[in-house]
């Protein structure tokens, strides 16, 4: 048998082996993609509400529409908005 | 008294109850929490008979006897006292003479036990073969001390 | 009170959230490094082991998710006190980002444990001490990261999620010391015991550089996600209009 192949083979414990080591490399990853795609939505929620107010108007405290990363976990919160800070 | 004290002893009690209660709790459960039952405890009677009980040891050299088919048969021990194991099925690759095993199943009246499973225990050492080899022939040879050696 | 003072001046956010970018990039190449030096010791340069042969290397994820399991609601359950007791916010958000990650761990824990079990013990699974209060650690991080957003206000789901992780703490002595209380099929420490370590060096040190990439990984991570949670629960602060204004 071959180095390489010896070596996936794990003394016949591959199955075992690599599928641990699989399933944490797909949680660790998983979790790193999470918490990125979250930043990136927090960014682009913050891009918007600056040109929306560099275009002149009202920024409250309402999550931005279209994917405001709370609106789902705290939907009360933009019901009251300030009246605006021109 | 400020708010903030008053949250700080909230915390503390909430800590401390807690922990009292766990502790009770541990305590209450004591023997329940035994995942297994020593060869010892079972000839002194502590074990209860006629229900499925788990037994745990080493399996005695020289002791295993393979017969028909799948069915073995070997002595377990905690150094004390011995328990004769019958058991059919496949064993765990871990399963050899010296070492570790959990079974599970039930006494006989005959004091012999009937396991329905057997699970290997392994110990918490970590070594390649070449110095479980050489650390085995310093003990055999009496000239060093073995310092993974059973405790 | 100078803690508080010390609290406030570390805890706010505009200087976490400009330190924390700073330190970001060494936290994650550090956790590549080691990750990469440990797989390679850890799965080429490390021998076989006597008794278990090939299937030990399953420990070098093994050991180390479950370590972090127990560091990471450590951490949480901290933060959980100073936020019960101070309100600080960076103590919410770092507790927030926290709990899914030591969850991840701990369902990691369980895993490999589970396919390390199947061949050496012959079971995936037994109730013993030790695996049942892992597994009653998991469930308490799926609850604190249920409180936590269980409420409109975050606020206040941050501190009811702050009581449970305080409440569970009790389980962390318990699932230290289950293999030496009682009878367990998990064997007992190797590395951790007072005695000297019963694990060859050629084993011991990619298992101790993997821990470190877990530990620095959790870091990483950590800040990543509070950098966010910071940005976006600041969003009106004029710190955060200087930071999306200077991009």
């Amino acid at each position: 048998m071959s180095a390489l192949a010896e070596f996936l083979h794990m003394g016949g414990y591959a199955a075992f082996v690599w599928g641990s080591y699989g399933i944490c490399a797909a949680v660790l990853i998983a979790n790193l993609l999470a918490v990125r795609a979250r930043g990136r939505r927090v960014r682009a929620m913050l891009a918007r509400r600056a040109r929306f107010e560099a275009a002149g108007y009202a920024v409250g405290d309402e999550p931005a529409a279209g994917g405001g990363v709370d609106a789902v976990n705290h939907p009360g919160t933009g019901a009251v908005s300030e009246v605006g800070r021109r | 008294m400020t708010p903030r004290r008053q949250r700080m002893i909230f915390v503390a009690v909430l800590l401390l109850g807690v922990g009292v209660a766990a502790g009770l709790a541990l305590m209450a459960l004591g023997e329940n929490m035994l995942y297994f039952f020593s060869p010892s405890q079972i000839r002194s009677g502590e074990a209860p008979t006629g229900q499925t009980l788990r037994v745990g040891g080493l399996v005695v050299d020289g002791t295993v006897k393979r017969g028909d088919g799948l069915a073995v048969r070997f002595d377990l021990s905690d150094g004390a006292h011995a328990v004769t194991v019958h058991y059919t099925g496949i064993l765990p690759d871990l399963f050899r003479e010296g070492q570790g095993i959990v079974a599970m199943g039930r006494l006989g009246p005959d004091g012999s036990f009937q396991a329905q499973e057997v699970l290997a225990k392994h110990d918490e050492n970590y070594m390649p073969p070449e110095v479980a080899e050489a650390l085995k022939m310093a003990r055999e040879g009496g000239s060093m001390a073995n310092p993974h050696g059973p405790k | 009170m100078t803690i508080a003072r010390l609290f406030h001046q570390f805890g706010s956010p505009p200087h976490f959230y400009r330190l924390a970018g700073r330190m970001l990039p060494w936290f994650a190449t550090a956790c590549v490094a080691c990750l990469a030096a440990g797989l390679y010791g850890g799965l080429v340069l490390a021998p076989p082991d006597y008794q278990q042969g090939e299937s030990y290397r399953i420990i070098f994820i093994h050991v180390p998710s479950a370590w972090m399991s127990l560091f990471v609601y450590m951490v949480m359950a901290a933060c959980g006190a100073i936020v019960l007791i101070w309100r600080m916010k960076l103590a919410e958000v770092v507790a927030q980002a926290s709990a899914p990650i030591g969850a991840s761990f701990t369902f990691m824990a369980l895993v490999t444990g589970s396919l390390w079990g199947k061949p050496m013990w012959g079971t995936y699974w037994v109730w013993d001490a030790r695996l049942t209060s892992e597994l009653i650690l998991l469930f308490l991080y799926l609850g604190v990261i249920g409180l936590q957003s269980a409420y409109e206000d975050r606020r206040t789901g941050a501190r009811a999620a702050a009581v449970l992780a305080l409440v569970g703490v009790v389980n962390i002595p318990i699932i230290h010391y289950s293999v030496e209380w009682w009878n367990t099929l998990h064997q007992g420490p190797t590395v951790t015991k007072l005695d000297k370590p019963s694990i060859h060096l050629s084993m011991l040190v990619p298992l101790l550089l993997m821990a470190v990439a877990f530990k620095l990984y959790y870091a990483t991570l950590l800040l990543m996600r509070a950098r966010s949670d910071l940005l976006e629960r600041e969003r009106n602060a004029a710190w955060v209009r200087d930071e999306v204004a200077a991009r």
